[in-house]
């Protein structure tokens, strides 16, 4: 049963990424996106990842695509892009390079990963580890999240004077 | 686990207080600034002065040694602190002249300078992948902001919106490539990844595949070929300031970065990847050298010199031996120098508006000769030309990498380059010297700067004919990445 | 249960489809989804590979390090959003435009 799952939401996210690349109007993309990022959450519970999942909910799929979807309103976005997707050999070139080294890479691990473990990520346990281990990254994300803050006050002002 | 207060702030000393610094500097700008964007910023840009200078002059104190599960102070991660502190005061020193044309921000930029170069230091002491991600980001996301940070120039939002897709693309690279390194040796730990490498006799694929991935995202910080392509447009478009604290620390950091992971930790299993190592070099000295002849504006011109720089470092990386560790850090501090008195002549030079055509230098020595000297040094020591500081850095780099028999051909290819690009430095010096100025406007040149020029160009003069302190802090340095 | 491969095959083709979104989106906005696209595939992978490491000797558990990287990379990823759309949305003010392709410098 719950292994038939993974494959159902795999082949949902994988269907749902696809369409958020494909469509062509940039509000149907972000809709389309926010399935992807939900069946990643249903993924995450699989893998007994409980906090992330809520917090791929929550920061994901809630505020950064909402941050999306708002400017895509503000800007007024609704005509499609006039001449399509750009397809040229360049991309199919560096895509499939690409899946050929990850391809090369995920047939060969080597000897450290095992089987499934028992790690549960609960609030706790996670908290614990970043308020400990991680700290230090912790308090830089906070200087990163302050910084960018003051930086975009700066650039969203009315340009009054060019 | 418990956290050791104390040794937290052994270790992470300089960016405890850099982060009070900025706090500091954004409470007064609302204190004194009343909240207005405009207006001039002389009291946060002093205070951001002072206490760089003050945390700089404090870092020399500060003994090597700390070491914790969290971070690392070794001499390594001390030298490229006191760089960057530097690097940021050189910038403040370029920002001053420059500051009349920020329409709004100019309270914040030294602040979001600040928070940068806190991410800078915090990378060089950085031990483990996670501390290394966070760190990378905060410094280019806040170069992003600093990139786009006159909105109202088509120029800089384009080199805004252009460094915010290619970095973010390579973030994203990163991330994966750590995921397999994560995944293959079980750990974001630098000391205990290099362990698994050096216990197998060959990398697995997905371990090799996680590296690669890693390198490709250090490859755009540093300007590698075939990452290099913003490189030109960024350095164009973002303010000069910006350009001049980028093409310093940015590449520093990739340089930093890039020796902790093959020096630390892939260790002697790095001999694998001379190969790869050496072609990026070719190929990058290559790019930059042909790609700097048909320019004309002065700051694209230095993107595409900054490139060939760039493939220097990778010539020093391939050979991997402490010498050209050494050679490493030598390098970078005679860059910075010759890179920060060019970029603040350029902002003397284009006096109000931002043209930096090439024609802007014309017959500089008959309007400003002290100008004039300071950009021939800097210029002749960025060819690498005896007795400027860059020769001698440019021989430490070779002289290392011809003792490795495989890399003979890379340091004829870096020699054929290197007096090709005495070409276009040439062609500098005959705009100032044999042509006819184009701009006759007076050139405005405060106290400041006239020191801080004068201070790079006596900086490019004695380390270039007595090298022997700075050749001393910079083996110093290294050899903590051969432990 | 799931081999680790499979999660692997799963998340990079996800990764591999945001990089063509990237290279063939003309829209920036479109763009900087697709690159959202590619750091959440990388975040599956690190959860999956949490999952499939052995328990450190010492403890006998594994340590949660690649559930707190995905928390890293959602903050950043948070932060990187908020500053790319308020350059995309000077651009938009600036030039009319968020096609990449009416950007001079944004040929590549």
């Amino acid at each position: 049963m719950g292994d038939a799952l993974f494959y159902v939401f795999g082949a949902l996210m994988v269907l749902f990424t696809f369409l958020t690349i494909r469509a062509r109007n940039p509000v149907y993309s972000a809709i389309f996106m926010i399935l992807s990022f939900a069946s990643t959450a249903a993924l995450f519970v699989m893998l007994d990842a409980f906090l992330l999942a809520a917090v791929e909910v929550l920061v994901y799929a809630g505020a950064i695509m909402v941050l999306f979807l708002f400017v895509i309103m503000l800007i007024n976005l609704r005509a499609a892009e006039h001449d399509g997707l750009r397809v040229s050999p360049l991309v199919v070139l560096v895509a499939l390079t690409f899946l050929l080294l990850l391809g090369r890479g995920i047939a060969d691990l080597g000897p450290v990963p095992a089987g499934a473990n028992e790690l549960v990520g609960t609030p706790q346990l996670v908290a614990k580890t970043l308020f400990t281990r991680y700290v230090v990254p912790f308090e830089a994300v906070s200087i990163l999240l302050l910084s960018a803050i003051l930086g975009t006050v700066v650039l969203a002002r009315r340009s009054g004077e060019a | 686990m418990n956290i050791d207060t104390s040794q937290l702030f052994a270790i992470f000393g300089v960016e405890s207080l850099l982060g009070l610094l900025g706090l500091v500097l954004i409470v007064t700008d609302l204190l004194v600034g009343k909240g207005r964007l405009t207006g001039p910023a002389t009291a946060v840009r002093t205070l951001a002065f002072g206490g760089l200078v003050a945390i700089f002059a404090w870092s020399f104190v500060l003994e090597p040694g700390a070491e914790g599960a969290l971070g690392t102070l070794d001499s390594f991660a001390l030298f490229f602190k006191r760089f960057f502190l530097a690097t940021a005061v050189a910038t403040l020193g370029v920002a001053a002249p420059y500051e009349d044309r920020l329409s709004a921000g100019r309270a914040e930029f030294p602040t979001l300078l600040v928070f940068t170069t806190l991410g800078m230091c915090l990378l060089s002491s950085a031990n483990d992948f996670v501390t290394l991600f966070v760190g990378l980001e905060l410094v280019t996301v806040v170069l992003f902001l600093m990139a786009a940070y006159r909105p109202q120039l088509p120029r800089s939002i384009e080199a805004g919106i252009k460094f915010v897709v290619i970095g973010a693309l390579s973030a994203a690279f990163m991330v994966y490539g750590i995921a397999f390194v994560y995944g293959t040796t079980g750990s974001f730990e630098f000391s205990q990844i290099s362990a698994v490498i050096n216990a197998q006799e060959s990398l697995p694929a997905g371990l090799k595949f996680g590296l690669l991935m890693v390198l490709v995202g250090l490859g755009f910080k540093l300007g590698a070929v075939p990452f290099h392509i913003w490189i030109p447009d960024v350095y164009q478009g973002a303010p000069t300031p910006t350009t001049a604290f980028l093409s310093v620390g940015s590449k520093a950091v990739g340089v930093v970065l890039l020796m902790r992971l093959v020096y630390t930790v892939m260790g002697p299993a790095a001999a694998q990847w001379t190969t790869v190592l050496a072609g990026l070099a070719a190929l990058t000295l290559l790019m930059g050298g042909l790609g700097a002849i048909p320019q004309t504006e002065l700051k694209r011109f230095l993107g595409y010199s900054g490139i060939s720089h760039a493939g220097f470092l990778l010539v020093a990386l391939a050979t991997h031996s402490e010498a050209s560790a050494g050679a490493i850090l030598f390098y970078v501090v005679t860059y910075l120098f010759a890179n920060m008195a060019a970029f603040l002549v350029i902002v003397i030079v284009s006096r109000t508006d931002d043209d930096n055509h090439m024609d802007r230098i014309n017959g500089l020595a008959n309007r400003s000769p002290f100008l004039a000297l300071v950009l021939t040094t800097s210029m002749l020591s960025l060819a690498g030309v005896p007795p400027f500081a860059g020769f001698f850095a440019k021989f430490m780099v070779l002289r290392a990498a011809v003792a490795e028999p495989a890399l003979v051909w890379l340091v004829a290819f870096s020699l054929l380059m290197a007096v090709t690009s005495l070409y276009y430095y040439l062609c500098i010096l005959k705009r100032i010297y044999m042509r006819d100025a184009v701009d006759t406007g007076f050139l405005e040149i405060s106290g400041g700067a006239r020191l801080l020029l004068l201070l790079c160009m006596l900086a490019v003069f004695a380390f270039g004919i007595y090298q022997q302190p700075l050749v001393q802090a910079a083996e110093a340095g290294a050899s903590s990445l051969f432990r | 249960m799931i081999p680790l491969e499979h999660w692997l095959y799963l998340s990079g083709m996800v990764f591999t489809l945001g990089l063509c979104g990237v290279l063939m989106r003309r829209n920036v906005i479109l763009v900087l989804m697709s690159i959202e696209i590619m750091l959440n595939a990388a975040n599956l992978a690190l959860v999956a590979f949490n999952k499939y490491l052995p328990p450190d000797p010492a403890t006998g558990a594994t340590a949660p390090d690649g559930q707190v990287f995905v928390f890293f990379t959602i903050a950043v990823a948070a932060a990187e959003v908020a500053v790319a759309l308020a350059i995309a949305m000077a651009l938009f003010r600036r030039l009319d435009t968020v096609n990449v392709d009416d950007v001079a410098n944004l040929r590549w």
